[in-house]
């Protein structure tokens, strides 16, 4: 009887024992299974690669009680350990570990577990003693990264039970494969993200290319453009030209001409007196010569680049008056001179060319009914420029014709005897001197022309 | 809620925080693990109008030193506590301990008892029923419980409900306040060591001084505790010369969240009986 119950009793304790085996068991499976949910769910937001491995190592530790978990590198063929977590220390810092030639290439083909006993690894072991720890056996897990980095995940725990690594070998792995996954998924993103923004710089790269070609060929475009039209208005002026001095050519040899058949006649009859027609035959060919004189001022200075000179104002209008004697009026319009001191350097032909045709202008327009004929002449010098005025009291311009008066053979006046040509003269030399010219006039009572010229005296000393 | 800044002793170069309210005979707390002197909040301020009421941050809790080298056994807290009361010349205190603090009272009592009035043992560990081996692997269930709470939020709200028995007592402030006790790396870490610096051997080793305690203890069991086994009280009645067990039916393991009043009026009146 007794040995019955003692025998069910005996069966009963076994069962429970298995019970608690099997229970232990399933506490340890389900706690792996906590520790690997926990530990992707953990890192699932973080994309920090040592935030990540932090939290890895931490968690490790703490759930499977290894009080050192790290990850090292290989360096000369030394373990230095990059990223610790430590139970037994806030911070702690190692020294490299010296691992034989034998010890890497076990690595090489898998993972090196070593025990402490006092022969094999000493400083290895002692390396990774600290006050508070002891280590009794080290596991080294060799890794490689998706994009070939070697990396090794170093456990090192203080337990007499040296077998405790064995049992949790697959735990671990399983860990390092969820946070090699997350690394590796960020490291393709990283380098997806290298390729875009590598694209987007080309991209942008070749846009500016393109604008800034475009933005050349445009401008030549232009350039050619303003070319094309320059050229026109040449030519035009050119055709223009042409007629005009053919026409102005022919005008004094037909009076000549006509001067000469009437002489013929005179000289037939033999009673007129010549003179007259040889004074008029005369007069023609002055103009002749005066109207060709102007056309090769035309082509002179069509064809000059500006230049840079002192310039002598008073020089330059005193010759304009002597050059001017001729002319009709000359000898009684009186005049004055006001001019600075100051040094003032640019094309001396183009200043000539400018005071002489206004000048001869303000002789040629006098109002002869007025008691006294003026030209007065103001230049202002700074360093900067010349301003030069020039007013007379002459007959004045009308407003409807001021607009033209620059125009190429235009002729203002009843009066006018000239070319047509000398205030295109006047205007193209400014032009060329990169000057302005302005001109106010009231009918009947005068002309001021206000001309203004850079100073290039820095281009002189230069 | 009273809201002091801590003040500090130092012991063997190790700070220890306190919080200190109201006059009268002294009366130190002790929390227990997972928590630190927050939990004595809602105590504190009934008792402070009559006593010198002092909470304690034990090593590695609170406000207290976290050096990872230090001795956070109950045994070294109790060193600790009473070179406390020396140096804040408290003479004879009343000591009210609660969970692992309990052990801790359990130790001064037996050790220290020129230092006690009396002692208030709430929710204690006790002798080596409390789930607790020398840990040195994580074969222990309670403290495999410990470390999965310190790292999960999850885990850490389903184990303070545990402790609870009202389910109004879990509130958010309770739960962030444990939370601080152990939610970053550094906390985690002390907090990891104070659990493996447990060892009930320190209780056995004190077990047959229990019978020779002389100061008047009042042990107060929450029925609803399911952390730690209503043996441990039952035994510490029968061992404890001069001792009262009191059971509060609607207490949990903290039961200072589920049953505050009824704990200042237990202990208020078990001052008022010394007398």
């Amino acid at each position: 009887m007794t040995s019955d119950k003692d025998k069910k009793i005996k069966e009963l304790e076994e069962k429970i024992s298995f019970m608690q085996e099997e229970n232990e068991s399933m506490a340890e499976r389900a706690e792996e299974i906590f520790l690997l949910v926990m530990v992707s769910e953990s890192i699932r937001e973080i994309n920090d690669k040592s935030i990540i491995i932090d939290t890895v190592l931490e968690k490790i530790s703490i759930l499977k009680d290894i009080p050192l978990c790290c990850l090292c590198q290989n360096k000369n063929n030394k373990i230095l350990i990059q990223l610790a977590y430590t139970s037994f220390a806030e911070d702690c810092s190692f020294e490299e570990l010296e691992l034989d030639h034998e010890a890497f290439k076990k690595l090489e083909n898998g993972i090196l577990y070593l025990v402490k006993d006092n022969q094999l690894y000493t400083d290895v072991f002692d390396s990774l003693t600290k006050k508070n720890f002891n280590p009794r056996s080290i596991l080294i897990i060799p890794h490689k990264s998706i994009s070939n980095e070697l990396t090794y995940f170093l456990f090192a725990d203080d337990d007499k039970d040296t077998n405790r690594f064995s049992e949790i070998l697959t735990l671990i792995h399983e860990v390092i494969n969820i946070m090699s996954d997350k690394l590796d998924n960020l490291y393709l993103l990283e380098q997806l993200r290298k390729i875009n923004l590598d694209l987007e710089r080309k991209i942008s790269d070749r846009t500016s290319e393109l604008w800034e070609t475009n933005r050349v060929l445009r401008k030549q475009i232009e350039e050619k453009r303003l070319a094309e039209e320059e050229l026109k208005l040449k030519n035009e002026e050119l055709n223009n030209f042409v007629y005009r001095v053919s026409h102005d050519l022919r005008a004094p040899i037909t009076s000549v001409e006509g001067l000469i058949n009437i002489i013929k006649l005179e000289m037939q009859s033999k009673t007129g007196d010549l003179k007259p027609f040889i004074d008029l035959l005369e007069d023609r060919m002055k103009n002749l010569d005066r109207f060709i004189y102007d056309i090769l001022n035309y082509s002179r200075n069509i064809r000059s680049v500006a230049s840079t000179d002192k310039i002598d104002f008073e020089s330059i209008i005193s010759n304009c008056f002597d050059e001017l004697e001729y002319l009709e009026n000359a000898p009684e319009i009186s005049r004055s001179v006001a001019i600075d001191s100051n040094p003032f350097y640019n094309d001396k032909m183009g200043i000539h060319e400018i005071f002489r045709n206004i000048i001869s202008n303000a002789i040629k327009y006098a109002d002869r009914n007025k008691k006294k004929s003026t030209v007065s002449i103001h230049i202002k010098i700074s360093t900067e420029e010349a301003l030069i005025t020039i007013k007379d009291n002459g007959i004045g311009i009308r407003k409807d014709v001021l607009p033209k008066i620059f125009e190429m053979f235009y002729r203002g006046s009843e009066r006018s005897k000239g070319s047509g040509i000398g205030l295109y003269l006047v205007n193209q030399a400014i032009v060329k001197m990169k000057g302005k010219i302005d001109v106010k006039s009231t009918f009947g009572k005068g002309t001021e022309f206000i001309v203004r010229l850079p100073n290039k005296i820095k281009m002189a000393s230069q | 809620m009273q809201m002091k800044t801590s003040q500090y002793v130092t012991v063997n170069n190790l700070k220890i925080a306190y919080k200190r309210h109201g006059s009268g005979e002294s009366v130190i707390f002790i929390h227990g693990i997972t928590t630190n002197s927050f939990i004595w909040r809602n105590i504190t301020p009934a008792l402070s109008a009559n006593y010198d009421t002092i909470t304690v941050d034990l090593l590695g809790c609170g406000n207290s030193s976290t050096n990872l080298d230090a001795d956070y056994s109950i045994k070294s807290q109790s060193e600790i506590i009473a070179e406390l009361i020396e140096q804040l010349r408290l003479g004879r205190v009343h000591i009210v301990g609660h969970d692992i603090g309990g052990g801790i009272a359990q130790i001064m009592a037996v050790q220290y008892p020129d230092l006690m009035k009396d002692m208030v043992l709430i929710n204690t560990i006790g002798y080596d029923y409390w789930p607790v081996q020398p840990i040195t692997t994580m074969r222990t269930p309670i403290f495999r419980q410990l470390a999965m709470m310190s790292l999960d939020m999850g885990m850490l709200q389903k184990l303070i409900r545990r402790g609870l028995y009202k389910k109004e007592s879990y509130t958010e402030e309770f739960k962030q306040l444990v939370w601080e006790e152990m939610g970053n790396k550094k906390r985690r870490k002390s907090f990891l060591h104070f659990a493996k610096c447990l060892n009930n051997q320190h209780l056995m080793e004190i077990a047959d001084g229990l019978k020779k305690i002389k100061i008047p203890t009042l042990i107060i069991r929450g029925e609803a505790d399911l952390y730690l086994s209503n043996i441990i009280s039952t035994r510490l009645n029968e061992d404890i010369p001069n001792s009262i067990l009191v059971k509060i039916k609607t207490g949990g393991h903290f039961i200072q969240e589920d049953e505050p009043e009824m704990l200042v009026s237990e202990i208020v009146s078990f001052y008022k009986g010394i007398q």
